[in-house]
């Protein structure tokens, strides 16, 4: 078995771009990531990747040169990205390659999701009803969250007025103006308790990662940031996910904490260990609850976390330091792919006005419906 | 299809209609047909249960798969959270309520309601509203 480095890493910027297909954003961030680390498209050896709204990712195969590479097409909801990025890593780490892409790219039309229940098992009056909104869901989530630990609506406008701080210093970011808390809170009320501009939108967007073995990476030079671990879980008996007609009345554990769990333990590491941080927020509620999921701080602590700014440039583990989902919009192919593009410009010191100090153990999860997690953790050589 | 989902007693209550797991007593919604016919048994859930948690849709859904009205002049934003009927389910529905009076924790009860299609018919399906009980101690 090989150590898997990321050698290579190309994003084309999130946001709306009249004129490019999603597909285009995809090719783009393919050869920037290829630019990146010096390779030319027949080095790779391998691919995964995954868009949602944009076809089959393999359509890249064409565009980049048909050089007979095996190219598995992925489909994991919001999780797409995180899923391509362990198969490759897998891949890599069982000695078959030398190199591998994990790509993602995207592009959605305007307003919320719409997801088929067909696509999801579920009944078509489930949808006829006005039940087949993942905004409901995370919704619900954060209220019951709210009651039972002591939340409040100022801490959920604090995390999204961070994510618009830190997506303004961020050339790939879509939303990159600095809005207050009191903007946030008092902006359209979508879903009670989250408003307008608590949630991420679907956007457009590409991501690109070159994943080498050590033998490899070494060779290349490019030896500098390990894939230490990933897991990717979907979720146990009881826990409480989008798109469920009905739910136990016990409360487990839910897909995100399991992997969470496997990924620090496969590198030996805990919560503590981590520097820096992209975590799921699909709306401001996501990246609260996950940070107790994820294991970094206890229920109902982040109260006291996000208002000490503990979670911002200069605190003990600052969060989503692009601006997360909600400062760059999700293409789904992409998403995840995206955190780890942030990790890996932290780890190499490349992330100018928004550089965590001396950033060694950078940790990403995504989180997709219909209750599925991906983490990855990166490390430093 | 929706009267498989809940049935109104002869005292004009509704009730949820869920499955029974023969083997291991689980409980679930809908109650699975078909090919799973035979591991379930049909129940009927209690009538008034308790609001777990709860949203506000305040912008009409997509259509489709929302079947209601989305015009933004006749729209009107709903109630949505999780009843807990009972001592092992809790379901997903409509609340009938005014939605500045939900909170965590008040009483339901299990109504059939029609919802207005957008194409101008009208469909029959469940919800909660705050129990009768609650409001006249």
């Amino acid at each position: 078995m090989s150590d898997v480095y990321i050698i290579g890493a190309g994003i084309h910027p999130f946001g709306r771009h009249d004129g490019k297909s999603g597909l285009d954003l995809g090719v783009e961030a393919t050869r920037s990531a290829l630019d990146d680390c010096g390779l030319a498209w027949p080095d790779i050896e391998t691919a995964f990747g995954g868009s949602s709204a944009s076809g089959n990712a393999d359509a890249l195969m064409p565009r980049m040169g048909l050089t007979g590479i095996q190219f598995i097409n992925v489909v994991n909801g919001c999780a797409t990205g995180g899923s391509s990025l362990l198969s490759a890593y897998w891949a890599i780490k069982a000695g078959e390659f030398d190199t591998a892409l994990a790509v993602g790219f995207d592009k959605h039309p305007r307003g919320s999701f719409n997801p088929d229940p067909d696509k999801y098992g579920l009944p078509q009056w489930y949808g006829e009803i006005g039940l087949m909104l993942t905004t409901q869901f995370f919704a619900m989530k954060i209220q019951r969250y709210m009651h039972d630990h002591g939340i409040s609506a100022r801490t959920l406008a604090r995390v999204a007025s961070k994510a618009f701080d830190n997506g303004s210093r961020t050339p790939h970011a879509w939303r990159r103006t600095a809005m207050d808390e009191d903007a946030i809170l008092a902006s359209r009320m979508i879903s009670d308790p989250l408003t307008q501009y608590m949630f991420c939108s679907p956007s457009e967007g590409g991501v690109a990662l070159i994943l080498a073995s050590e033998k490899k990476a070494r060779e290349l030079g490019r030896n500098h940031v390990r894939l230490r671990s990933g897991a990717v879980k979907t979720r146990p008996e009881n826990s409480f996910e989008v798109f469920s007609p009905a739910l136990s009345v016990e409360r487990g554990e839910t897909p995100t904490m399991l992997a969470s769990r496997a990924a620090f333990e496969k590198a030996g590491l805990g919560p503590k260990d981590i520097d820096v941080a992209q975590i799921q927020d699909t709306e401001s509620g996501a990246e609260i609850m996950h940070m107790a999921e994820n294991g970094f701080c206890r229920d109902g602590e982040q109260e006291q976390w996000i208002a000490e700014g503990r979670t911002a440039f200069g605190g003990q583990l600052p969060i989503n330091t692009d601006g997360g989902c909600i400062a760059c919009g999700e293409p789904i192919g992409a998403s995840g792919l995206r955190q780890v593009y942030e990790n890996i410009l932290q780890l190499r010191g490349q992330a100018e006005n928004r550089q965590v100090e001396n950033a060694r153990l950078a940790y990403s999860q995504v989180y997709g419906a219909p209750g599925l997690s991906a983490v990855a953790i990166l490390e430093k050589i | 299809m929706t009267s498989e989902l809940f049935i109104v007693d002869q005292a004009g209550k509704a009730h949820m209609i869920a499955g029974k797991n023969r083997a291991n007593g689980q409980i679930v919604f809908p109650c699975p047909a078909g090919e799973q016919e035979g591991v379930y048994d049909r129940i009927e859930l209690p009538h008034s249960g308790t609001l777990w948690t709860y949203t506000i849709q305040r912008i009409p859904p997509k259509n489709p798969p929302y079947a209601g009205v989305t015009s933004p002049e006749d729209y009107a934003p709903f109630g949505v959270g999780y009843v807990r009927l009972g001592d092992d389910i809790m379901i997903e529905a409509r609340l009938e309520a005014d939605p500045g009076s939900l909170q965590i924790g008040m009483q339901m009860d299990c109504v059939a309601i029609s919802l207005a299609r957008a194409d101008g018919t009208a469909m029959t399906t469940f919800a909660f509203a705050p129990s009768q009980r609650s409001h006249n101690p």
